[in-house]
Parts: C-alpha cells; structure tokens; sequence
C-alpha cells in the first residue's frame, strides 16, 4: 500500500507523535502495523491523503533542513510538526494540510492505546504504562 | 385469523419485558428482533468499535446497511452510518442496549413526572406533566429491580422517594474514588449514594457477582453479572414454550384491517443478500423499538386510512425527540484515584435533580465508569495539553491514573421541533425509508445543564482536584442517543399526544408502544429502569385486554 521510502516516512512521522522513552515509541508498539489495517480496511477512503501527505512532509523537511523528513533528528521532526500546526510559509507551500496532520496524529493515539486486537499496542504495553491492567 | 396473540417488535429493555409478561401470562408471542443474538464473545472488546467509542463500527450493531439522515453543520442533506455522530445509535441485537449499557438503575423522581406543573412551560417548548404519577409506576420499578436484579442502597438516598421494598442487592464495593468524593460531598454538606446498577453484587438469579471487570459499559459482561433483558425475561419467555424469537428480523409496516385497525406486521429479512417478506397477524402489536425506530416504523406505515402513518393524525409522531445532555468536568487529583475496580461508577448525588433556584429541573451528577486508555485520549485530555509529542505521552503516563471525570444527565426541556420523520429518497437494506432526525432541544437545557456542569467542578474542587478541565455545553443541539426517548409521548389529550396512559396509541385498539417513546419528559437520570417498568405496567394492561378484560 505504501512504498519503502512512505514506510520509513510514516515510522518517522508516528515516530514523533508518539516518541521513545522508557517506554517504546508508537513504532515499536504497533502503530504503522494498525494504521496499515485501517487503511486498508474502513479508513481506505485516506490512502490516498497518506500518499500526498508523506510526499508534502519529505518536501517541507527538505525545504527546510535539506534532508528528507526520515533523515532528521526527533528535535528537527518536532520542530517541521510545529511548523504544520501553525501553518508556517514553509509549511503552507509544502501543500501539507493540518488537517491530515490532525487524522495521523488520532490514527497513531489508537494504534497506541487501543486493545492489540486492532494491530497496534503490542502485548498491550501502553496499558502498562498507563496502568490499565486487565484483571479478568 | 391465525396468529399470535401479539407480536412484540424489538427486544431491548421494553419488548424483552413485554414478551416475558404476556408469555408468562399464557399468550402467543413472536418476539421480533432486528439485530442478533450475540454471546460475550461476539461483543468482544474492541475499543475503537462500541457505544463508547465508536471510531469505526459498533460491536452490538447495528451495521452497514441502516443509514439515517440529518443535516450537517453547513445544512447539506447527509446520509449517517450507525458509528457516526448525528446517527443517535442504540445497540442492535437481542436485549439491544441492556447487553452492553452501564446498567445504572434509577427510579424517576415524583417531580419528573409533573415538570410543567412545577416549573410552567417555557414559550417555545413542549414541556408537559405525564398522565401518571410516580406511585402509578413504583410497583413496576419495584419489580423490574427483583425480576432483573438491582443493586444499590434505598436507605443512602436522601433525594429519593417512597420506596415498596429495598433493593435486592447491596451496592458495588467501595473504591478509591468514592472516598475521595465522599470527602468532598461531606464538606459541601451533599448528601451521596451509592449508584444503583442492574449489575449483580452478589449472586442473584442463578448467576454469579459481578467480577469487577475494565470493561463494563460499552462491552457485554464476561461472567453474565449484568441484568439485561437477554440474561434475564427473554430466556424465562422462551422457557414457557410460547415465546418464539425472531432475530436478523425486521419490521418493515404496519399492517391494517378496513378498519384502519392495526392486525398484523410485515416483516423482512436478508438470507444471501436475498431480501424476503412476509405478514404476520396478532391481536395485539407492541412496539419497543426506541424512540426513533418506533416513530419510524409508524411513520413508515401509510395506507389510505392513514395517509401520514398511524398515530400520526395530529402531527405528533416523531416529535419531542429528547435524551440527555451530559455536562462534566475532569479533575486531576493529587494521588492515583484509579484501583481498577469496574465498573467504576461508585458514588453520586441527586441534590440537584429539582429545587435549583431560577433553574428547569437538574439532574443527577456521578463519578464515570472506568474509561479505556484510549477512550481516556479522545474524551478526558485538558485543552492545553498538545495532542502528540512527548508531553502528550507524559500526560497519559503520568495522569490516567490521577483523573476523576463527574458528569451525569441533564433532564431535557423537550422541543416540538427535535424531530423523527422519514426520508423516503434514502432506503436501508431492506428498502424501508430511513429516519430523518432534525431540530434541537430548548434553550433551558442548555442553562440547566451549564448550571450542573457548575456543580461538576464545585464537586472536584471540594474533593481536592489540583487542575479541573471541561465545558459546559454550549449551545442547543439535537440529543437522543442510547437516552432517546419522546417521539409518541403519552397523554389523554388526543390531540397533542400519541399514546394513552398505557401506551395504547390513540384511537387504535390494538396497538401500544413499550418503549421510551412514550416517555412525556426523560427525568435527569438514565432511563432504562423507567422504560422497564413501563413496560410491566403497560404489558400487563395488554394482557388483561387478551383475556378479555
């Protein structure tokens, strides 16, 4: 559904929304394993808002840092996410939307948080964190 | 003819009850369901598809196929899928919302029934008194408590009113954040109770206690501790040998005589993508749909005698259309208040429900079940804290735990013109006119429920909650939901109601809604046990015309 470098793009992308700590970030959890479902599946009608939406997000970092958006450090992503949000010059020419930003960002929280059953949150670690704990 | 003695259409809180009673009573029923049977297993957990959170689907129906249609924010004609906002959604399978509720069993007060009386009416609003009291209904409240099962404690109460006989029950155990609210009631001087469930405490009825699971409202119960109508009246309906269930079923009209007298109901179901129908006869046809399918299905039944549907003579089918605004606020507290111990919602007070100076009504306010981690994410967050990065995984790790979300029901003042009609250019899968839902509620639900959203956060300061988050709700928008109910209000006055004081609909001999359809004003309190005993009193009144009384 995606190609190599959209993959390396999205895991880099979740990567920032949800990032490493003690605790895995959203790529060692699951999270482009869950949105990968969705999207084939009942989000199929976003595929092709992903595809635009990594395309804009590769040119924003390159504009703006001269690398491709997987090539950056967490700091550099947060910083070109900042700048979506707020709708930056660099970030409006890149034709990046927010409201995309704001569909991936909701995908990532329930690939994350939601039960594994839905292909994210492996061995239900967020619960863990979180400490929601299954009893039963 | 040959046929039932009746046919009940719709087997949640209403239509269970109603098929128990009249099969117990030694008549024919056919039970008429539209969604499936489904074990605990079926539900499942998923935590993105139930009636909590329903991102994607639901896990108790109903499915793809059952549109409705509204008006967007922008006005255009949109046509909904069950999950999406707008749609109004009640679980669609057998014992419908009782599989997978929060099974918060609360009795109306006396002053709901007389709201207009107390209260006057609004310009603009349809706010009436009922044509029953609250004594005309306690023995029924008092059945469905021992028949299904209730647990709570009648004597905590000091806002409820004369009671036949206690719970059968003792309330849920105590927990961490019943301590902490029960400190903070008692320095504001509110007097709290415990919350009463149709959820076992203990073994009752040949099943065990409840296991205090994480997963109670929005799933079905893993150990059958919860007291629905699936569990509980359709299996003894059944056990009689005269209730035949249909599920995968659904009413498509009602059927006539010359007369304009309703006889019978046709039925279609789907084997294969192959749609059939059939007419099925009864001297009795009972309709426990909720209140949107039910004004639906008479709207949907148009014939020469009944050109605008049947009980519709008077314009008033559909309308009225009310559930519950749910004003609440989050308070994050000093130490954990979470223990896991489900379903969570432990302690609340009525103080509020009447008696507020310069107010409509009011409404019962309680501590939230326990919520999913995700559900946590979309509902719970304070405004401030970003929605991605490292300080929203902060946030999440750090206060899940420390969080106690007040919210409770605000008792609508209905709107003539929150409304059910039919969309006839829109069809589901069986080709059956959708619903249209249109209007919004009145201008003084919004002021009560600013006025309880204020007692949410005056309950979390007085508890200790260091940062406190929420709105109230602003602004005045269609509600219904799983609480819809109005749509065939009851009255005596034909003219400006559908139903009688039984739920018989006007001027028909033979036809009664069961369901909060009939419901004249929806209390500030969940509505399911009000619907149960509705249903006994009225069953029993169809049950004594069948044997010819």
């Amino acid at each position: 559904m995606l190609t190599t470098s959209e993959m390396s793009a999205l895991e880099a992308l979740t990567d920032t929304i949800i990032p490493p700590d003690d605790w895995p970030g959203a790529v060692a959890a699951g999270v482009c394993n869950f949105i990968l479902h969705l999207l084939a599946n009942e989000e199929n009608w976003h595929v092709d808002a992903y595809h635009l939406g990594l395309a804009a997000l590769d040119r924003l970092a390159r504009g703006v840092h001269d690398l491709p958006f997987d090539g950056l450090t967490l700091a550099q992503r947060t910083s070109v996410l900042e700048m979506v949000e707020q709708q930056s010059q660099e970030a409006v020419a890149s034709g990046i939307e927010t409201s995309w930003l704001g569909l991936v960002i909701r995908h990532c929280a329930e690939g994350y948080y939601a039960d594994s059953g839905n292909g994210g949150n492996f061995d239900q670690l967020s619960w863990a964190m979180v400490g929601y704990k299954v009893t039963i | 003819m040959s046929g039932y003695d009746a046919i009940v259409i719709g087997s949640g809180a209403g239509g269970g009850i109603a098929a128990c009673v009249l099969a117990e009573s030694g008549f024919s029923v056919l039970l008429v369901e539209r969604g499936e049977q489904l074990s605990y297993h079926d539900v499942g957990r998923d935590h993105l598809r139930n009636q909590r959170l329903s991102a994607y689907g639901h896990n108790a129906g109903p499915g793809l196929g059952n549109p409705r249609t509204a008006r967007n924010a922008q006005g255009e004609l949109v046509a909904l899928s069950p999950w999406q906002g707008g749609y109004h959604a009640n679980a669609a399978c057998v014992g419908s919302g009782t599989v997978v509720y929060g099974a918060q069993a609360w009795r109306f007060l006396p002053q709901d029934f007389k709201m207009a009386s107390i209260y006057g009416v609004p310009p603009g609003s349809s706010l009436a008194d009922w044509p029953i009291e609250y004594n005309d209904l306690e023995p029924y409240y008092t059945r469905a408590e021992w028949e299904l099962g209730v647990c709570g404690d009648d004597r905590a109460n000091a806002h409820s009113a004369y009671r036949s006989k206690a719970y059968p029950m003792p309330p849920m155990r105590s927990t961490l954040q019943h301590g902490v609210l029960k400190a903070g009631a008692d320095r504001l001087g509110w007097n709290t109770s415990p919350v009463p469930l149709l959820i076992n405490s203990q073994e009752y009825g040949g099943r065990p206690a409840c296991a205090a699971c994480q997963h109670c409202v929005g799933f079905a119960c893993p150990v059958d501790a919860k007291n629905g109508t699936a569990n509980t009246v359709i299996p003894r309906a059944i056990q009689t040998g005269r209730c035949e269930l249909r599920s995968s079923t659904m009413a498509k009209r009602l059927v006539c005589d010359d007369d304009g007298q309703v006889i019978g109901v046709e039925l279609a179901s789907e084997l294969y993508g192959e749609i059939s129908t059939r007419v099925v006869y009864a001297r009795k046809v009972i309709l426990s749909c909720g209140a949107i399918e039910s004004a639906r299905l008479l709207l949907n039944s148009t014939s020469s005698q009944h050109p605008s549907g049947i009980g519709n003579r008077y314009d008033m089918v559909g309308r009225n259309l009310q559930g519950h605004y749910y004003p609440g606020a989050m308070g994050l507290m000093p130490h954990d208040v979470y223990d896991g111990i489900g379903p969570g919602v432990v302690i609340s007070t009525s103080r509020f429900n009447h008696g507020n100076k310069g107010i409509i009504g009011g409404g019962m306010i309680a501590n939230e079940f326990i919520m999913t981690p995700i559900t946590y994410w979309h509902r719970a967050l304070p405004p401030e804290v970003p929605r991605w990065g490292q300080a929203n995984k902060d946030w999440m790790r750090d206060n899940y735990r420390r969080t106690i979300h007040i919210t409770g029901p605000v008792q609508e003042i209905p709107s003539p013109s929150a409304r059910v009609t039919v969309n006839r250019e829109v069809r589901d899968k069986y080709g059956i006119p959708v619903a249209h839902l249109s209007g919004a509620t009145h201008e003084e639900t919004v002021r009560t429920s600013a006025f309880m959203w204020e007692r949410c956060v005056e309950w979390l300061q007085a508890s200790n909650a260091q940062h406190i988050w929420g709105e109230a709700p602003r602004g005045a928008w269609l509600s219904g939901g799983q609480h819809q109910a109005g749509t065939c209000r009851m009255g005596d006055n034909p003219e400006s109601s559908v139903t009688d004081r039984w739920g018989r609909v006007h001027h028909q001999s033979n036809l009664y809604i069961l369901d909060s359809s009939i419901h004249v004003t929806n209390g500030g309190f969940n509505p399911v046990l009000t619907i149960m005993a509705l249903a006994y009193r009225g069953a029993e009144k169809v049950a004594s015309e069948l044997n010819g009384h």
